[in-house]
């Protein structure tokens, strides 16, 4: 197998795992709400970077769900839309945050444990 | 900006009516908060170019927004009507070819030419057609069937017993049987469809040429062709069906019954008017043969119980299939 190839594989599965963390990391940034754009700053600042055409879609579903809510801003000179957790989304947010941390404690576990090879 | 719009709409237009208000203007205000991170100085039209680069393919945004995967003929059905297209193409190829070879050899007068493009104009709208309705009846069973088990899905959870029992040796329907009764089913179709004068009987007239004595009358069984092309549609249709579920069960031989019995209804409506027969037949034959019985009543015994031995015919399919139907289900 040719080193591109490789790479090709190794890029497939890395986009994979991040995929599963893109939820819990959007949901960890809008305990206050944020208009799209500000959010892929923030994560971008806390290096996850987000693709723009996933974030965008991400968010609505998300809100579809019931776990985020918006609103629009027409205040200000740009209107923008803002999305914060609904109460809902809180305590899925609290749920999802115990979960990653057991699932991270098992998966050390397993990955310190076969370091032989 | 017309960059900007030209993306916009190239997202939304693949999206529900509904949505597209909302999503149009959320994804300006997107576009414009994007472009506000290059420096003012850089010049405008490079940097939307850079911000609609970075948001990528519209076409997977909108497919994003969607989220739900929209198909014509689903992964589930595809090997199946990849099967019954191949099936229905060689077939209308083989017909249109018998029936030209046919036509060409006992026709009158000989223009190749003229039989070459009205053998291409034939092959292309019979493949055409072909197409049209298999596509159709797949497009269908993908828009109802994906319908039907997300309402399955919805009323209860899966469980154990809701495992398929492994098929009976018999239970299970012959592939090569549906595909050959497809293929007559078709090539019959195409004969009747466009040269019903080809059945006929075949008789040396003692000058080295033959004597063409059609079966019908053209003219009466021609204004019958909607409801035969009808019932070739309906058989192929239960051929289709057996494809499908690959083996015998209840629904499946309720639904090849009632398919039967609708064609059956249809071939007795046809039979059932004396004026389809060529009624010149039986003494053209007699002249022909010189027969000396009186062959003319003989044949007219038997057009008139044709219909009975079709309701025969139909009555033993549909009990085997429905007892087929009760012992495997």
């Amino acid at each position: 197998m040719g080193i591109e190839k490789d790479d090709q594989v190794f890029e497939g599965l890395v986009l994979e795992l991040r995929r599963g963390t893109i939820v819990l990391s959007v949901m960890s940034q809008l305990k206050t709400a944020q208009y799209g754009y500000s959010l892929v700053v923030l994560l971008e600042e806390k290096g996850i970077a987000v693709d723009a055409g996933t974030l965008y879609p991400l968010l609505r579903r998300l809100e579809k769900q019931g776990i985020l809510e918006s609103s629009w801003d027409v205040e200000s000179a740009k209107p923008r839309k803002y999305y914060g957790l609904s109460d809902y989304g809180k305590t899925v947010y609290k749920r999802l945050c115990d979960q990653w941390v057991s699932m991270t404690d098992s998966i050390n576990a397993l990955i310190n444990d076969k370091d032989v090879e | 900006m017309d960059l900007v719009e030209r993306y916009i709409y190239a997202v939304t237009k693949r999206l529900p009516e509904k949505q597209r208000g909302d999503i149009e203007k959320e994804l300006r205000s997107i576009i414009e908060d994007m472009m506000e991170q290059y420096k003012e100085t850089e010049p405008k039209d490079l940097i939307i170019q850079k911000v609609l680069l970075e948001l990528g393919d519209p076409v997977l945004l909108a497919d994003n927004y969607r989220e739900a995967k929209r198909y014509l003929i689903g992964p589930q059905y595809f090997d199946k009507y990849m099967l019954v297209l191949k099936i229905v193409f060689g077939a209308v190829f083989l017909g249109i070819s018998i029936s030209t070879v046919i036509g060409s050899i006992f026709s009158e007068q000989h223009k190749i030419m003229e039989a070459l493009a009205g053998y291409i104009g034939g092959l292309f709208s019979g493949l055409a057609q072909g197409f049209v309705w298999v596509t159709g009846i797949f497009a269908a069973a993908e828009y109802y069937g994906v319908k039907l088990m997300d309402d399955e899905a919805e009323k209860h959870s899966w469980c154990l017993s809701e495992l398929p029992q492994i098929p009976e040796k018999k239970a299970v329907i012959s592939k090569s049987e549906s595909i050959i009764s497809i293929m007559f089913s078709t090539i019959f179709a195409i004969i009747f469809w466009s040269a019903s004068q080809l059945i006929a009987a075949y008789i040396p007239n003692g000058q080295g040429g033959l004597a063409i004595i059609p079966v019908f009358d053209i003219s009466v069984i021609f204004g019958y062709r909607i409801l035969i092309l009808a019932t070739f549609i309906l058989s192929v249709l239960k051929e289709i069906l057996k494809l499908i579920y690959g083996k015998w069960t209840l629904r499946l031989s309720i639904l090849v019954t009632a398919l039967s019995l609708a064609s059956l209804a249809l071939t007795v409506a046809i039979l059932s008017n004396p004026n389809i027969w060529n009624d010149r037949f039986a003494a053209d034959i007699m002249l022909h043969l010189n027969l000396n019985y009186d062959f003319a009543s003989i044949w007219k015994m038997v057009t008139s119980k044709v219909a009975v031995l079709f309701v025969i015919a139909y009555t033993i399919e549909a009990i085997s299939v429905v007892y087929k139907g009760i012992k495997y289900k």
